[in-house]
């Protein structure tokens, strides 16, 4: 019952796209159904998987694993008993890095790797270093620290704090080549989308509209940024063309869609969907006029 | 799926089978005959339901915006228009801002510690204990309690959520019958996001399934079970639970009542199916049952992380932004919206008086870490039905949110008002000695 009811909403979202002009978003999969919440879904880099957070049968979130081939879920780490978010990945994968809470307000990041069979256990300069990302070459993670953007070398483990602006910087992602870094701030008001270099310099604006745009995820190419915002009510992926400045929406739903990755060939999606109040993890493809 | 037990408790050894049926099955509960003495006076609500948001949620980022107040006070969200002119709230509560005429807010709440365990005893039973953080006067829903004369298949007052009430450092005192002892704690109830109601009293029975349960033969080889255990150190509280337990589970309403997955997928879906929002179903639920008191407690703990403890409760020391943005937000604003538009739905918004508040607000300023720190100076609460004027705010706070203007509402007055609406007026509080000359919120009456 649920599927179809799933169905019906991705054909009503197709209608819903096929009325526009420029439809930039093809037919939604929903690629989960268990209907827990979920955050920060990634796509392994040979697109065979998709790591997400998931509230796994307890209070607490923990990574999931999603094999596209089987369809089958199962725990990342089965023997943690402690919460684990955001992963993101390195290389060719054989870099991990996710995020784990290990006490009353502490929190590390782990980064993992594959090839050398090593598994590291950071922590920030203070407690609390949250939505963690490596670097897609994999020398360096950033994090939003106290509402500040920092950078933390893997080689030299050297921290530098990137951003040191009024309001709120948060959301990190670095960018394919390893050149800037995407970010959302509140210093102009409230949340919207900037760029700025790897050592922070030359911060610029991307978005200006009214509402919470946060976020950012690169495409493979560096070239677009997918993102989310409510500056159509509530929360929906949104995509930017950097060259251009042009931004489409692409999900029209009146519930939640948020957590947008990339799926490694930069020609789909996979998101966070809230569905009947149920939250699973959707992927579509992009449209040839969006990529 | 309503499943059977979840905690580990002691046996029931030293009760003897007859007795323990009867306290299961038929005995009146304590203190009934303290109403059935006096007249009251009609009641506007029937039911309360009491959305208890532990740790203390932040006034600013949520229903006491400041967009004019400098960035290191008024945060990074942006406010939107609700229904009602000139009202503001935060972004992250569209779907409440559009049902703003459905309920009213109080701006000007103020407690009187900064300690979550302290403020929050007190701010569910009016007032400070006797001799520090002890000897607290009984929660609003022991009261309710006490003087209940309804059905007795089903507590009079009943605990939604994960657990019981803690901070990293402790219990907190007043959850229950507080200076009237455990006879009075509210009978409690988990519930998850997905498919389980669990009745935590009846752990003993662990995999039991509730219509096994309702086959009388079989609870009676339960109970005969439970008698042969001879555990010493069984608490008391955990007998009343038991007996309270059983009684529900004998009764094919209390039942009924409990079994959300009768619920269509659509209804479910409605309240959003994390914990918090299937628990505001499960309490829609039980007012249909005519349970007159319920509290939905958001988390077990009021810690916001906490290793493998972490249910993200309000407490924002850090990563205030980031989960009221991601989790803390859209999950109220969805349950509450829900919860408001069902009840009003199924007629009995007018006789079910909802209140969603927290224990105090949190710092105007944004502190070092980011976050926000407890404020118990300046806090909000929703009320909304049974006689509750909708669509107005009541008290106004500083241009930082730092203390209310006028009128500040202290937990007396919220007390006082939450049982005045239930027909608990002034003669009985008195004659019981709980909250003594308390005030109404009259504004909101």
């Amino acid at each position: 019952m649920y599927r179809s009811q799933c169905l019906r909403q991705s054909l009503l979202i197709l209608l819903l796209l096929a009325a526009s002009p420029v439809p930039a978003a093809g037919p939604i999969e929903q690629l989960t159904d268990d209907g827990l919440l979920k955050r920060d879904p990634c796509f392994q880099p040979d697109g065979s998987s998709i790591l997400f957070a998931s509230r796994h049968r307890s209070p607490r979130m923990v990574l999931m694993k999603l094999e596209l081939a089987k369809n089958k879920v199962i725990r990342l780490n089965p023997a943690s008993n402690l919460v684990e978010l955001a992963p993101s990945f390195a290389g060719n994968g054989t870099v991990l890095c996710y995020q784990r809470m290990t006490g009353n307000d502490q929190t590390t990041f782990v980064i993992e790797n594959k090839q050398a069979g090593s598994s590291r256990q950071l922590s920030a300069s203070e407690a609390v270093s949250w939505n963690v990302r490596i670097s897609p070459l994999g020398d360096a993670v950033t994090y939003n620290l106290s509402g500040q953007i920092y950078l933390r070398s893997l080689e030299s483990d050297a921290e530098t704090q990137l951003t040191k602006s009024a309001g709120r910087n948060d959301w990190p992602a670095i960018s394919p080549d390893g050149k800037q870094i995407a970010f959302s701030s509140s210093r102009d008001g409230d949340y919207e989308l900037y760029l700025m270099g790897l050592d922070g310099s030359q911060p610029r604006r991307l978005t200006t509209a009214s509402g919470l745009d946060m976020r950012p995820r690169w495409s493979p190419d560096g070239k677009q940024i997918l993102f989310t915002s409510n500056r159509d009510g509530n929360y929906e992926i949104y995509l930017l063309d950097l060259e251009s400045g042009k931004q489409q929406r692409l999900t029209r739903h009146q519930e939640q869609d948020n957590f947008a990755c990339w799926h490694p060939d930069g020609k789909q999606l996979a998101w966070v969907r809230e569905n009947q109040g149920r939250f699973d993890i959707c992927r579509m493809p992009l449209a040839n006029s969006a990529r | 799926m309503f499943q059977v037990g979840s905690f580990k408790a002691g046996g029931c050894g030293g009760t003897s089978r007859r007795a323990f049926l009867q306290a299961s099955l038929g005995i009146p509960l304590l203190g009934q005959s303290l109403l059935a003495a006096e007249k009251r006076p009609a009641a506007k609500a029937r039911s309360v339901i009491l959305l208890w948001l532990w740790g203390g949620p932040s006034h600013l980022d949520t229903f006491d915006p400041k967009p004019t107040a400098p960035s290191t006070v008024r945060g990074p969200f942006a406010t939107i228009q609700t229904r009602i002119p000139g009202i503001h709230f935060s972004e992250l509560f569209p779907r409440l801002a559009a049902r703003n005429d459905r309920f009213s807010l109080v701006r000007s709440n103020v407690n009187i510690s900064n300690a979550h365990h302290i403020a929050g005893s007190i701010a569910l039973c009016g007032s400070p204990g006797r001799g520090g953080d002890k000897d607290y006067q009984p929660n609003f829903g022991s009261i309710v309690q006490r003087l209940d004369k309804g059905r007795q298949d089903l507590p009079a007052f009943i605990a939604v959520g994960p657990g019981h009430l803690n901070t990293a450092a402790g219990d907190i005192e007043a959850y229950g019958g507080g200076i009237w002892g455990p006879a009075y704690d509210p009978f409690p109830v988990r519930c998850s996001e997905i498919d389980n109601v669990e009745l935590p009293s009846l752990k003993l029975l662990e995999g039991q399934t509730i219509s096994r349960l309702s086959d009388r033969s079989h609870l009676q080889r339960e109970l005969e079970g439970i008698n042969r255990l001879q555990n010493q150190q069984r608490p008391r509280q955990w007998t009343i639970d038991l007996q309270r337990a059983f009684r529900l589970v004998a009764s094919k309403e209390g039942r009924h009542a409990f079994d959300i997955s009768s619920e269509d997928e659509q209804t479910r879906g409605r309240y959003g199916r994390t914990q918090f929002g299937q628990s505001c179903l499960l309490a829609r639920r039980l007012v249909e049952a005519e349970v007159p008191y319920i509290q939905v407690n958001w988390s077990e703990y009021v810690e916001n992380i906490y290793d493998n403890r972490t249910d993200f409760g309000w407490d924002t020391h850090w990563l205030n932004f980031e989960n009221m943005a991601d989790r803390h937000g859209p999950i109220l604003d969805r349950s509450l919206s829900a919860l408001l538009d069902d009840l009003a739905e199924r007629g009995l918004l007018d006789s079910t008086l909802v209140v969603a508040m927290g224990e105090f607000g949190r710092t105007p300023s944004i502190s070092a870490k980011g976050g926000r720190d407890h404020w118990e100076r300046c806090y909000f609460s929703i009320w909304a039905g049974a006689g509750i004027q909708p669509g107005i705010v009541v008290g106004e706070s500083d241009s930082q949110g730092n203390d209310p203007l006028a009128d500040p509402i202290t937990p007396t007055t919220v007390g006082t008002t939450i049982l005045d609406q239930l027909g608990i007026h002034s003669e009985q509080r008195a004659s019981l000695r709980v909250l003594p000359g308390g005030k109404l919120i009259e504004p909101l009456l």
